[in-house]
């Protein structure tokens, strides 16, 4: 059975040749890393000041925090990569 | 002191904490796991349906930028799944000695805290309806009080209700009891 095709018009001609240069992505992983910053500093708030200093919090802390790292000292080394 | 955000008095203690059953977050969590697995699964699949995405023409070294693109991707998931983790954790009962203090963390930024005093405590009501919350053990569970103007407090799938139940009527028992002794 032959799959459908479909035709993307324009696609090659400008959008993805301008978008996939180092200074856009570059805003973007900028863009990306102050959102998290954001949301890292509301939810270690709230688990701060409501957490109740307990196990579960703090653990989730840890795992939130170094997963999180992880993944933007990869998208930046991926990014190095490009 | 652990318990300092809720005030409590200088005798007073948390006994229990009431949350939700994890079977409740399982949900967010399997759709997000989803999500994130789904990229790396279409992929390979996109020049099949998408066959001019082959003429792209990008300088530079294309799985670095699916690669970063994924990761951003993931992490985006990675913080909404803490967002709603923290929802689903700081929902909570506290029954202590005297009361049960009632956080309803609606939103992350919208938190209502009630407080229900034994005494106040008209019925405390338990719902567990279907084949999966017997056998996980969860219900709903209602606290009516029997103020002039009688409120109730609810909180759904809550784990162990009969625990539940049973700790804030013996504690109410308890307090009934020493007014009796005492001759209030």
């Amino acid at each position: 059975m032959d799959l459908p095709q479909i035709t993307i018009p324009y696609l090659s001609d400008m959008a993805i040749p301008f978008l996939t240069n180092i200074p856009i992505l570059l805003i973007v992983f900028i863009s990306f890393l102050v959102v998290y910053i954001i949301f890292s500093v509301i939810l270690i708030y709230h688990w701060t000041a409501y957490g109740m200093h307990n196990g579960t919090i703090l653990f989730a802390e840890t795992v939130f925090t170094a997963v999180s790292l992880v993944l933007l000292i990869m998208a930046f080394l991926a990014l190095n990569y490009f | 002191m652990k318990y300092k955000a809720l005030h409590l008095e200088s005798d007073e203690h948390v006994i229990l904490e009431v949350r939700k059953h994890w079977i409740v977050f399982i949900g967010h969590a399997l759709t997000l796991s989803f999500f994130a697995v789904f990229p790396p699964f279409v992929l390979p699949y996109v020049e099949e349906f998408f066959p001019t995405s082959a003429d792209i023409n990008i300088s530079g070294n294309l799985p670095a930028l699916l690669l970063f693109l994924y990761l951003l991707w993931v992490l985006f998931l990675w913080i909404s799944f803490f967002i709603e983790w923290t929802k689903y954790y700081l929902d909570v009962w506290y029954v202590t000695g005297r009361r049960i203090i009632i956080v309803d963390q609606k939103d992350i930024f919208h938190r209502e805290v009630s407080n229900i005093r034994f005494e106040k405590v008209q019925d405390v009501t338990l719902d567990v309806d279907g084949f999966i919350p017997t056998l996980l053990k969860f219900g709903n569970i209602r606290v009516q009080t029997a103020s002039e103007n009688s409120q109730e407090f609810y909180m759904n799938s809550v784990r162990h209700p009969e625990v539940v139940r049973k700790i804030i009527f013996s504690h109410q028992n308890k307090i009934g009891d020493n007014k009796f002794n005492n001759g209030v």
